[in-house]
């Protein structure tokens, strides 16, 4: 069922920060620095994300994990494009998204981006088939004057899915609908696939075969993935996971390896079953350690502790 | 581009193609909705220029087909005419075959028909008996055609001993008009004549015999051989062109009465009449139907280079009133047009409102996918293809679809609307306004979709939920339509004024609904908000759960403010329309009635020896059935002479004419007149005392008068002489059913023949007035000379007295002038009703003047002033029959004899006429007047504008549906929430309905407030109401009535559409559907 994913015409180069360039083979990299999003609503500003560090390396897959409303789907809205961010650098390999113009940050979505968001009727166009959605999710790309990197029909052949193609997609099972709109996502060969909540409302079967073929895009295409995810199992199946947490990297987990991640202020989110140790507003001393340090609240001093961290290795996001 | 290129392009084509079907068939209910309120809108546009054209087309044929027959058609006639002899006949004739036509096949004329006349005058067989002499007053002289004085008789009609006038006439297609009773019609080179059955009773000539006639003066007598006797044919039919031909009876100019005309061929025509007399008349019928608005222009030009060409050629004069005819029809077209333009402009108007309003809603639909473009990074305009591309398909296909519906709607209903016979055309400008309202449309759909591309991705992941922002944009623009259409609604309003002048009228004023109903279902639904936020404090926590759910809902969506502004301007059109179609029906029927004057209308003629309103008082023994009328058209003014007994119950007199039909014909008989004083012997005798001594001695002579001839006679009674004396003379007039004693007359002429001699002041004492029949006793004429006041002297110079039962006179003569005693049997100055008219012709002491029956000028005295006089134009005096009949001294040949029925007269009435000498000519009837008018064309006018107010309520209801049905998708959440939360079914529809009570309350209300202000305002300035006709006061009152009925129909009529949908909308929701995600 499943073949390799190969480019009709592979891409001249990398161009992150070329979005009107060609499609590349492989990933790309996005970096969040101290990034801060604030939703204007009336009367007051609600605070989304209160300063976020994030680098995913190109051709990696990253899940971001976390309950509602933490600001993980912000943080996927930013790297799309779709959103600036109110401080803050997000960057797509070289491109600083701040500092692109929304045609740019549009042909960027067209080209370098696949963006699958929350909900499958938000991706697909319900009364067309699989190949005429596909074309339409190739559209923007055309209309910039690229080349989509593989026809429609063989991106469904490669997907297995070429039996779906003149089946209108609201006629098909929930779970193969995720696929027609993963499908979408990459439709236009992106080189950062971003896919928020791809799993939701689906069973277990369903969500494992979108799982597999979000897994398997990655190890044939190396299209770098982030998904946004609340499912700790689906969030496991991606080598690394990022714990979203009031508007902050609250871990940072990685082949399973749960790390707390210090962020550019110097700030530390503590493990949620940390935080009945020491509540909020407890006074700790910092205590250096070799190889790392602890945290000593008053009650704890004679040697009762926490160990935070373990030194600079390994570093998220990056093979063991 | 490459081969694989051209693949690629078609490809992507037919995707294109497919997503679009596919969006369309996806968004099913929302695309015909669109579609069908697109093909509403396309349709109303094209629909007015159809129905406009055919209206006209039906102004047009109306007007020609309403002409006087020949109007319309082209006379030919020699510039010399009408004694330009048979000489001309060829060529006339030549021109005659060869009218103007259009050349497309079509003909405008008929085949020409060539008539040759002469005059002629039969010559009596035998010769008339004693008393043949022609009278004083009875025009004596030569005969209308100089012939010899020895057949001047006095006349007696319906003898052969008589002369009568006539014509002998050749006309091409009379046999095939003729109805043959004996005989045959006279054909090819035929010289017989063929003659009526009436003159052939009068003269007494059987079929194959012969009478002499004369064709004019010093011609020898010619025989016509008769060959056929004809039943007298109708003279207004077309074919006769309005020349009567069968004037039987009338008195001819010169005193002789008519026998009907003597048909021939023109070869006997010629043969037999002197060739120099005979007169040739070329006259091509205008074929009806033939005409179209579109050949205005060149059947003008046309005619008028026909008539350059003919007279600069042959000296032929073309004579038609076809261009008159034409200007006429364009000017109701011109106002009909406006007026349907803007009652279409109106509905298109709204159609394109509703069109934008669905499209505001159906964009929301499209919304996903237009995020879904801009999610893959769709350029700006790939992304507006996407939101717009539905919408343009929808009204692109709408466009011929309305075109089409359009057409069908006009042909379907064109036999109701128009009659028979009006064809219905799809014109290029129908195509064009369909074409226009489908780019206007587009426009609107676009305006409504966008705020699909509003903002965009960002704008909607950051937009603040659940609050309707006040834009400060939308704020001014409501403020700059409120402004303009109360601005233009202003200048509307004051621009406009009904029944003064035609200035004032202004087709425009039907716009004034629209725009008041605008500005103020606007104005409703910006304070409404504020309202209902009033009543959140009573109604949160009282337990009114939908009601206080609906006000909330109403307060905080925008949308409901487009449907309420659609309420009030579907509710002001419809309150409007109906104000505007009552009102104008009443005043038209009330005008049209009182032009024809009574529910039925005869024209009639009178058999001469009869009394006309004796007669028809005979006929009607009632007095309440039938009313004689005599109409008086002269140049310097009109006459009404009416059997005032009958005032109240005949006529038509609508209550607006200011003065009840009773008091207007007690006002109009006079009092203390003196009865007539009959005369039927053949002598006369006047027993007269001069007192006093006066030389040379003064002439004495009486005057009667004859009504049944109107002739009047004088008879010399000789000198009057001192003393008391006899004094006789031998009436030289028979008054078989009676003569009237006009009175006695002295004249004095001094042997001096200095000027002003006067002589000195006698007293006559007239004692007896006297008659006898030849072999008979003489009887005393009850003269009432005993009472001065039941005399008078018109001349003046008199003074009148009592003395004992004589008539003293103290007369004071003068040289060369008659003093006149007659008996006060009509008032010094005649009792008249006036009108604004006619009332500014005043005599010289300052009451108007009026023509009598036989056209004298009689002094008048006003009795009162009405707006419009029953049956004629403003310029008229109404005036009692039975004075005018007194008053008359000669005879009634230009009046128009009438009999008015009311709606009592028996059925039997028009026989009982005919026993009684009163023949039926012709008939009108109120009620057709009535029927006629409603097929005018400003009545088709505002019946569009009734449709398109009927249209405009039937949209706004299927907007209200749609609006429901929208937004059950929409709403399905917030609804499956609530259930969750243990709020009923029931309650969420009563939520529903209160919402849409609320707002359809809320338009209603401004609209019923709109069209009312409107009506009132601007229906006076609606063209249909000014008129130069005269007529009572307009009545403008709005009806009420008619107006709930409407109102409350359209209210009913939304409610049930508000609880169907409302039962659609929450029936979709329950708790289970609240986990969306499914497309």
């Amino acid at each position: 069922m499943i073949g390799h994913l190969t480019r009709r015409r592979p891409a001249a180069a990398p161009s992150g920060s070329r979005p009107n360039g060609a499609p590349s083979r492989g990933g790309v990299a996005a970096h969040l620095v101290g990034v801060v999003h604030l939703y204007r609503q009336a009367g007051e500003d609600i605070v989304g994300l209160r300063g976020i560090d994030l680098d995913v390396e190109a051709g990696e897959t990253l899940a971001l994990l976390g309950p509602s409303g933490m600001g993980k789907t912000t943080v996927l809205r930013l790297i799309a494009g779709v959103m600036t961010a109110s401080a803050g650098v997000v960057r797509i390999g070289d491109a600083d998204l701040r500092r692109l113009r929304p045609s740019d940050r549009r042909a960027l979505r067209a080209g370098e981006i696949g963006y699958i968001v929350q909900g499958t009727a938000a991706n697909v166009l319900p009364f067309a088939t699989t190949l005429e959605n596909l074309w339409f999710a190739q559209h923007g790309a055309r209309t910039l004057g690229r080349v989509p990197p593989w026809h429609p029909a063989e991106l469904l052949e490669l997907l297995g899915l070429l039996s779906l193609a003149h089946v209108r997609v609201v006629q098909m099972p929930r779970g193969v609908q995720q696929l027609v709109a993963v499908a979408n996502g990459i439709a236009s060969g992106p080189r950062l696939l971003l896919a928020d909540e791809p799993t939701a409302q689906l069973t277990t079967s369903s969500a494992f075969t979108v799982m597999q073929l979000l897994l398997r895009i990655n190890a044939e295409l190396g299209t770098t993935i982030v998904m946004v995810t609340h499912d700790p199992t689906m969030a496991a199946l991606f080598p690394r996971v990022v714990t979203i947490r009031d508007g902050r990297v609250g871990a940072d987990a990685l082949h399973g390896t749960e790390y707390a991640v210090v962020d550019g202020s110097g700030s530390v989110q503590l493990p949620p079953d940390v935080l009945d140790t020491l509540p909020p507003n407890t006074r700790v001393r910092v205590v250096r350690r070799e190889g790392g340090v602890e945290l000593l609240s008053p009650g704890w001093e004679l040697g009762a502790g926490w160990e935070l961290g373990a030194g600079r290795e390994p570093r998220p996001g990056r093979e063991p | 581009m490459t081969r694989g290129g051209r693949r690629q392009w078609a490809v992507n084509r037919r995707i294109r193609a497919a997503l679009l079907i596919n969006g369309l068939r996806w968004r099913g209910r929302s695309s015909v909705a669109m579609f069908a309120v697109a093909v509403f809108a396309c349709g109303a546009a094209a629909f007015g220029p159809i129905y406009l054209h055919s209206s006209d087309e039906l102004a047009l044929s109306r007007t020609l087909a309403g002409a006087p027959p020949g109007n319309a058609g082209l006379t030919i006639a020699n510039a010399s005419f009408p004694r330009a002899g048979h000489h001309s006949r060829s060529w006339l004739q030549r021109y005659a075959e060869h009218p103007p036509e259009p050349g497309t096949g079509t003909r405008w004329w008929g085949t020409p028909i060539m008539t040759l006349t002469v005059g002629l005058q039969t010559i009596p067989l035998v010769p008339s008996g004693p008393g043949a002499q022609v009278s004083a007053t009875a025009r004596p002289g030569p005969g209308p055609l100089g012939a010899p004085s020895t057949i001047h008789l006095d006349r007696v009609p319906y003898s052969p001993t008589h002369p009568y006038s006539g014509q002998l006439v050749a006309r091409t297609g009379e046999c095939g008009h003729l109805h043959m009773v004996a005989g045959v019609c006279p054909q090819g080179g035929s010289r017989g004549v063929a003659i009526s059955t009436r003159t052939d009773q009068t003269l007494g000539i059987p079929l194959g015999g012969t009478f002499p006639v004369l064709f004019g003066p010093h011609q020898p007598p010619r025989e016509l051989h008769v060959v056929g006797i004809y039943l007298p044919g109708n003279a207004s039919a077309p074919y006769w062109w309005g020349i009567n031909y069968f004037g039987f009876d009338a008195v001819g100019s010169q005193g002789f009465l008519n026998i009907d005309a003597a048909f021939t061929t023109p070869s006997g025509e010629l043969a037999l009449a002197p060739h120099k007399r005979v007169t040739v008349m070329g006259q091509v019928p205008y074929r009806q139907g033939t005409l179209t608005t579109g050949d205005v222009g060149a059947i003008r030009a046309d005619i008028a280079a026909f008539e350059r060409q003919s007279l600069t050629g042959r000296q032929v004069v073309v004579s038609t009133l076809m261009p008159a005819l034409l200007s006429r029809s364009g000017a109701v077209e011109h106002t009909e047009a406006t007026v349907v333009d803007v009652a279409d402009l109106e509905l298109v108007l709204l159609g394109l409102l509703v069109l934008y309003f669905v499209a505001g809603r159906t964009a929301a639909e499209r919304e996903p996918d237009v995020r879904l473009g801009e999610l893959r990074g769709f350029r700006s305009s790939s992304t507006i293809a996407v939101a717009l591309a539905e919408p343009v398909a929808i009204v692109a296909a709408a466009a011929p679809a309305g075109l089409l519906g359009g057409w069908l709607v006009a042909e379907a209903t064109a036999p109701a609307i128009f009659g028979g016979g009006v064809t219905v055309s799809v014109t290029l400008l129908s195509v064009g306004a369909a074409i226009a309202a489908g780019a206007v449309g587009v426009a609107a759909a676009g305006l409504g979709a966008r705020r699909s591309l509003a903002g965009g991705l960002s704008a909607a992941a950051d937009a603040p939920s659940g609050e309707i922002s006040l834009s400060r944009w939308y704020l001014l623009g409501d403020a700059a339509v409120v402004a303009v259409a109360g601005a233009a609604f202003f200048a509307l309003a004051v621009g406009g004024d009904s029944g003064r002048s035609a200035t004032g009228s202004n087709p425009l004023a039907a716009f004034a609904p629209g725009l008041l109903a605008v500005a103020l279902g606007i104005l409703t639904a910006r304070l409404l908000p504020r309202v209902l936020a009033a009543t959140h404090r009573w109604t949160a926590f009282s337990g009114r759960l939908s009601l206080a759910l609906a006000a909330r809902t109403v307060a905080r969506r925008r949308e409901y403010r487009t449907q309420l502004v659609l309420t009030a301007l579907a509710v002001s059109l419809a309150t409007f329309a109906v104000s505007g179609w009552v009102v104008a029906a009443r005043n038209r029927d009330q005008r049209a009635e009182l032009q024809v004057g009574a529910p039925r209308v005869l024209t009639v003629s009178v058999r001469s020896g009869t009394t006309f309103l004796r007669d028809v008082r005979a006929a009607d023994r009632g007095g309440t059935g039938a009313m004689a009328v005599v109409v008086e058209h002269a140049a310097d003014g009109n006459t009404l002479a009416v059997d005032a007994r009958a005032l109240d119950t005949v006529p038509i007199w609508p209550h607006d004419l200011g003065l009840p039909a009773a008091t207007a014909a007690r006002r109009l008989l006079p009092t203390g007149l003196a009865p007539e004083i009959p005369v039927n012997g053949t002598t006369v005798a006047a027993t007269i005392d001069l007192v006093g001594n006066v030389r040379p001695l003064p002439q004495l002579t009486m005057a009667v008068y004859d009504a049944d001839t109107q002739f009047s006679s004088t008879v010399l009674l000789g000198k009057l002489t001192p003393g008391l004396h006899r004094y006789t003379g031998q009436l030289n007039v028979d008054c078989p059913t009676g003569c009237r004693l006009l009175g006695l007359s002295l004249t004095w002429t001094s042997p001096s023949p200095a000027a002003g001699v006067q002589a000195p002041a006698v007293t006559v004492e007239l004692r007896s007035l006297a008659e006898r029949s030849a072999s008979g006793s003489w009887r005393t004429l009850h003269a009432l000379l005993g009472d001065a006041r039941a005399w008078a002297s018109p001349t003046g110079g008199v003074h009148l007295s009592s003395a004992g039962t004589a008539l003293a006179a103290r007369v004071s003569f003068v040289s060369g002038t008659t003093v006149t005693l007659s008996p006060r049997t009509v008032p010094t100055a005649v009792p008249v009703m006036v009108t604004p008219t006619s009332s500014s012709q005043a005599s010289g002491d300052g009451g108007p003047l009026l023509v009598g029956l036989d056209g004298s000028t009689l002094p008048g005295r006003s009795v009162g002033e009405v707006p419009a006089l029953p049956g004629i134009a403003g310029d008229a005096v109404l005036a009692t029959l039975g004075i005018l009949e007194r008053e008359l001294t000669g005879n009634m040949l230009t009046d128009t004899t009438e009999v008015w029925l009311g709606k009592g007269a028996p059925t039997s009435i028009v026989r009982s006429l005919q026993a009684h000498g009163v023949h039926v000519i012709s008939g009108a009837s109120a009620a057709a007047a009535v029927a006629d008018l409603a097929r005018s064309g400003l009545t088709l006018a505002y019946l569009l504008y009734l449709v398109a107010a009927v249209a405009a309520a039937v949209l706004v209801m299927g907007a209200t549906a749609f609006t429901l049905s929208s937004a059950a998708r929409r709403r399905r959440g917030e609804f499956s929430a609530l259930r969750a939360i243990g709020v009923t079914s029931r309650s969420l529809r009563r939520t529903v309905q209160f919402e849409q009570a609320i707002v359809l309350a809320a338009g209603v209300v401004a609209g019923v407030v709109a069209g009312a202000v409107a009506g009132a305002v601007a229906l006076r300035s609606v063209p249909e109401f000014l008129t130069h006709a005269p007529g009572p006061p307009l009545q403008l009152g709005l009806p009420p009535a008619d107006i709930a009925v409407t109102v409350g129909a359209m209210i009913l009529a939304l409610a049930a559409t508000v609880w169907v949908s409302s039962s659609i909308v929450v029936g979709g929701a329950a708790p289970e559907r609240l986990a969306g995600g499914q497309p």
